[in-house]
């Protein structure tokens, strides 16, 4: 009785939806629903913090369609943030190559954009863009958890 | 008739008196005594039941009874005890009077027993059966309780008398085969156990059984 | 020209050429002669039970045979039921140890065992055939025996043998003894041995004679049988004993128990009180789920194998209950199904466990070792055999394209039946009995998975693995026998229902459970009807219309490799592990099986808080034994060390003791 209580104190905590951006015509094959598989190619983790943030009950980006997904074999969109280490190049190439089509690639960050603040160091092998295709890109160091939310609704259409 | 039952209890009370004796004495040359009276005894009641139904086989068995029973065991004893020089039993297991006591009791036992054996053949010799079966019990009685090896072989052979007395007088005789064969098997046990008994007086120095003790667990 | 005696007189014929071929022949030919000659035995008796189920009767008396007692034999529809079962699995286990025995002419190939084997078959065919009780007696000890001496073969090859052989031998002469107290005081009550006599007068005897009779023979019946918790004996004997011989104690051998049981409760003594049924149905129900749980938690596959006998003794011990108690509470209809689906369980469940434990002995020949943990990727290696076993499991965990659904299925009918006038004992006690099958059945699936995905599938576990070798094809022929068998009572199991018909009616137990049907199984009594063959041709052409339709359709197709999380190739390390697949419902189960663990941590030399090495180490006992039986052979070793002072060395006190006796016995005499 005490959690049912705490929902009618509370409330509503999530955002109202801001109104819907233009959708991508490339994903229209995924007719609004989108599984998301997320690879941390190298990051510092403050992108990962805002990406949990945008799937978390304030931001709520499952309301549009989107949904995480542990495997790359039931994913339609590959997020990556980060550079693309040395050691993780393989891996995400793999990632990429084991999902099925139709697929794309939502880069979220500055650092999967031209690798940021870590350009030129030791380890780092490039931005996203040179190891897999790039189709969506959220620039911010890191992006706003709305900014995310938004690229991915240009993905689902909702 | 009348005179051959009174002889035969005459036999009997004799057989059972001697073993009771033997109980009694504890020198070892008195208790070859006893062994020889007893076994006349013995031939006294084949002797009786013979001449009651004349058979020649019965007779026989008599004549072979008394010289085994009364001559020749008792004088292989003899020539055992010769050479032990030890002559008289030492402190038995249970004193006389307590023996004695044991040997009433178990004398009733064989008369309540044997009540079915007797109720068979109510004649006189069944009525005398459990005379043998007292004995038995006495000559068993003998071997757990005295320390001599001589004893022994007296308790051995007093349970071979008994068990003789209960087939004369319950059956009324035993054929010739079965007591010619049970007699060689004594004669061998006892010649077997005079040559035990000459080792444990080699061993040991004097023949109590006490002395035997590896025949167990620990 | 009577088949049941001509069968049973080539049976033992060919025992006895089996057992003489054994003892002359050199060892390239040996077990090839055996072999033959055992399935020889074995497809004597499954024509003579043929014979007998299909109506033919016969009896004889062979009064010079045995001293005093004689022999006497008679072959009834029951009887028949468990000649079959017996002489199908000895066809197996002969065929099959041809190839297992091997050429070489040692451990189970030697002299002695092989000549054992065709004994030992024709010593199991002669307990159903026993018509007096010294018969029966005779019988059940010779199996004993032979028995005993087939699980000692292998005792060179390790410790645990002779230990196994100990308690098997212990346990079934203590069997042996309360079956003989139990019959003798019945043939005495009876006033004849003989079984037609005993039926005669059992009527007529007292309950407290009655009851004690059924107590004491339900014990060592089911000890024999190997139900819980007379248990301890099936796990040891059925791991250490060569496969072909477990394959036969376990599929046979545990059914003369049941064959025991049935024909005492039922036959000889016409159905009892409603308190046997309940102590058989609680000593079946606890079977069933103790067995079935060990079975889970358990890597040594053959004492998974052992284990799964007992909980499925507990579910036809259970059938048997519930035909007992609906006799007594008037549902004679249901009652005949119940015991029909009893024996039924009882030949599927010989079938697909000589299959199952001819695959255990096929890895073990293959790899060398039978714990789970270290197998693994047989598939690849062993196609047959994995391909056998899978049936074999298919048929283990009742799924229903296998042959213990359709037994399982009677079971539940049976119990379910809406007996509405059967009383409130009934009420009470057949949804337990529904839950109990229930949870035996879901953890029966979970162990039969383990045994095929964590032992034939993925890679190798073991270098031991990866170098497996595939049987012999006398060894694969062997298996595709009982593989065939399995399949068609798992599909036409209709083809049993008029010899269950017969027994039942032989039996008196009710009328006949099944009607008319060639394909399908109707029930009579209570009106269901399965019909295996529609749903197996229903799943074939499901599947291949699938396949069909999608090559029809047409998507472009690329191979890809497995999907192994991105960094590098999967290792045998990372599988599950017979023991972790099983860990989740260990841990459910944690109050009953109790596990002992024991954690060793290796601190490195420069600090206690750097660890070199962790060593996790976990067993799981048998508590029954450890609760049950540890202190009772404590305190027989204490007697026993008590009684060594009676042997004091003095030669007066052991002439004192017999004196003693016979004073006692005349004593005794006089009194009377």
């Amino acid at each position: 009785m005490g959690l049912v209580r705490r929902i009618r104190e509370r409330g509503r905590v999530a955002q109202p939806a801001t109104p819907r951006p233009e959708p991508l015509p490339a994903a229209a094959g995924l007719a609004g629903s989108v599984q998301v598989r997320h690879v941390d190619a190298g990051s510092c983790n403050g992108c990962e913090i805002e990406v949990g943030q945008a799937f978390g009950p304030v931001y709520d980006a499952e309301r549009h369609g989107v949904r995480l997904v542990a495997s790359p074999r039931h994913a339609d969109v590959l997020t990556v943030t980060g550079p693309v280490t040395v050691n993780m190049a393989g891996p995400l190439r793999t990632t990429y190559e084991a999902m099925p089509r139709p697929r794309m690639v939502v880069a979220v960050g500055d650092c999967a954009r031209d690798c940021g603040m870590f350009a030129g160091g030791p380890g780092v092998l490039g931005p996203v863009g040179d190891v897999v295709p790039v189709d969506v890109l959220v620039p911010g160091c890191p992006p706003e958890p709305a900014a995310i939310v938004a690229a991915l609704r240009g993905v689902s259409g909702r | 008739m009348p005179v051959n039952d009174q002889l035969l209890s005459l036999a009997c009370g004799l057989f059972l008196l001697c073993a009771v004796g033997v109980l009694w004495r504890r020198e070892l040359t008195a208790l070859i005594g006893l062994l020889t009276l007893q076994g006349a005894a013995l031939a006294g009641i084949a002797v009786l039941l013979a001449l009651d139904d004349p058979h020649p086989e019965a007779l026989a068995v008599a004549v072979a009874v008394g010289v085994l029973k009364a001559g020749v065991l008792p004088w292989l004893l003899r020539r055992i005890l010769a050479r032990v020089p030890a002559a008289r039993e030492t402190a038995p297991l249970v004193n006389v009077a307590a023996s004695l006591l044991a040997a009433a009791a178990m004398t009733l036992l064989a008369y309540a027993a044997a009540r079915p054996l007797v109720d068979l053949a109510p004649a006189a010799t069944a009525r005398a059966a459990p005379v043998g079966l007292a004995v038995v019990l006495i000559g068993f009685f003998l071997a757990a309780t005295r320390r001599r090896a001589v004893s022994q072989i007296v308790g051995l052979l007093l349970v071979d008398n008994g068990i003789a007395a209960v087939a004369f007088l319950a059956t009324g005789g035993v054929p010739l085969v079965v007591e010619l064969g049970v007699s060689a098997d004594l004669l061998l046990a006892v010649l077997v156990l005079q040559v035990l008994t000459t080792r444990l007086q080699a061993a040991f120095g004097d023949t109590d059984l006490d002395d035997l003790r590896e025949l167990r667990d620990r | 020209m009577n088949p049941v005696p001509t069968g049973l007189a080539a049976a033992g014929v060919l025992a006895a050429t089996g057992a003489a071929v054994a003892l002359v022949l050199p060892a390239r030919w040996r077990s090839a002669a055996v072999g033959v000659a055992t399935a020889g035995v074995g497809a004597a008796g499954a024509a003579a039970g043929v014979a007998a189920v299909s109506g033919h009767g016969w009896r004889a008396e062979y009064p010079d045979v045995l001293p005093l007692a004689g022999v006497s034999l008679a072959v009834d529809p029951l009887a028949g039921w468990f000649l079959l079962l017996t002489g199908a699995v000895a066809v197996v286990v002969g065929v099959y140890a041809i190839g297992y025995a091997g050429r070489g002419g040692h451990g189970p190939g030697a002299r002695g065992p092989l000549a054992l084997l065709p004994v030992f078959v024709a010593a199991m065919l002669l307990v159903p055939a026993a018509a007096d009780v010294p018969t029966f007696l005779l019988a059940w000890e010779l199996t004993a025996v032979t028995s005993l001496l087939l699980v000692l073969v292998e005792h060179r090859h390790g410790p645990a043998v002779l230990p196994a052989g100990l308690w098997y031998a212990v346990m079934t002469q203590a069997g042996f003894v309360t079956i003989l107290i139990g019959l003798v005081w019945l043939a005495a009550a009876a006033g004849d041995p003989s079984f037609a006599a005993i039926q005669d007068a059992a009527g007529g005897l007292s309950g407290p004679v009655r009851g004690g009779v059924f107590v004491l023979c339900v014990a060592g019946f089911a000890a024999k049988a190997g139900a819980v918790p007379l248990h301890p004996w099936l796990p040891r004997a059925h791991a250490e004993a060569p496969a072909h011989v477990s394959a036969l104690m376990s599929a046979a051998m545990v059914k003369l128990g049941v064959y025991g049981i049935v024909r005492l409760g039922f036959d000889l003594l016409g159905g009892g009180p409603r308190w046997w049924w309940l102590a058989l149905g609680a000593v079946g129900m606890l079977s069933a789920l103790y067995g079935i749980l060990q079975a889970a938690v358990a890597t040594d596959l053959k004492k998974l194998l052992a284990f799964s006998t007992s909980e499925n003794v507990g579910l036809i011990l259970l059938g048997l209950a519930a035909a007992g108690l609906l006799a007594s509470a008037g549902q004679p209809a249901v009652a005949a199904v119940a015991l029909a689906a009893a024996l039924l369980h009882a030949a599927n469940h010989a079938g697909f466990k000589a299959l199952l434990f001819c695959g255990a002995g096929s890895v073990l020949r293959g790899t060398g070792v039978r714990d789970l943990d270290r197998l693994g990727g047989l598939s690849r290696r062993m196609p047959a055999t994995t391909a056998l076993v899978c049936v074999g499991a298919l048929g283990a965990a009742a799924l229903p394209l296998g042959n213990g659904f359709v037994s399982e299925w009677l079971l539940l009918q049976a119990l379910l039946h809406q007996a509405t006038d059967a009383g409130t004992l009934w009420t009470v006690v057949a949804p337990v009995a529904v839950a109990v099958v229930a949870l035996t059945a879901g953890v029966g699936v979970a162990t039969f998975v383990k045994v095929v995905g964590t032992g034939f599938l993925a890679r190798p576990r073991g270098e031991e693995a990866a170098a497996a070798r595939e049987s012999p094809p006398s060894m694969v022929a062997g298996m595709v026998l009982a593989a065939a068998a399995c399949c068609a009572l798992a599909v036409l199991p209709a083809l049993a229902g008029p010899a269950l018909d017969r027994v039942t009616a032989g039996l008196r137990a009710g009328p006949r459970p099944f009607e008319g049907g060639a394909v399908d199984l109707r029930l009579a009594g209570v009106g269901s009807t399965i019909a295996p063959l529609w749903i197996a041709a229903g799943v074939v052409g499901l599947a291949v219309a699938t396949a069909v339709m999608a090559r029809l359709a047409g998507r472009p197709r690329r191979r890809a490799a497995a999907w192994d999380c991105g960094d590098g190739p999967l290792t045998a390390r990372m599988e599950y592990t017979a023991t972790s697949f099983a860990e989740p419902l260990q841990r459910v189960f944690d109050d009953v099986l109790a596990p002992e663990q024991d954690v060793d941590v290796t601190p490195a030399a420069e600090s206690a808080y750097l660890v070199r090495s962790v060593q996790y180490r976990r067993r799981l006992p048998d508590r029954i034994e450890a609760r049950l039986y540890r202190p009772l052979i404590a305190a027989v070793e204490v007697a026993g060390r008590a009684a060594r002072g009676l042997a004091t060395g003095s030669v007066h006190r052991y002439l004192a003791y017999m004196l003693a006796a016979l004073i006692l016995v005349l004593f005794a005499a006089a009194v009377r």
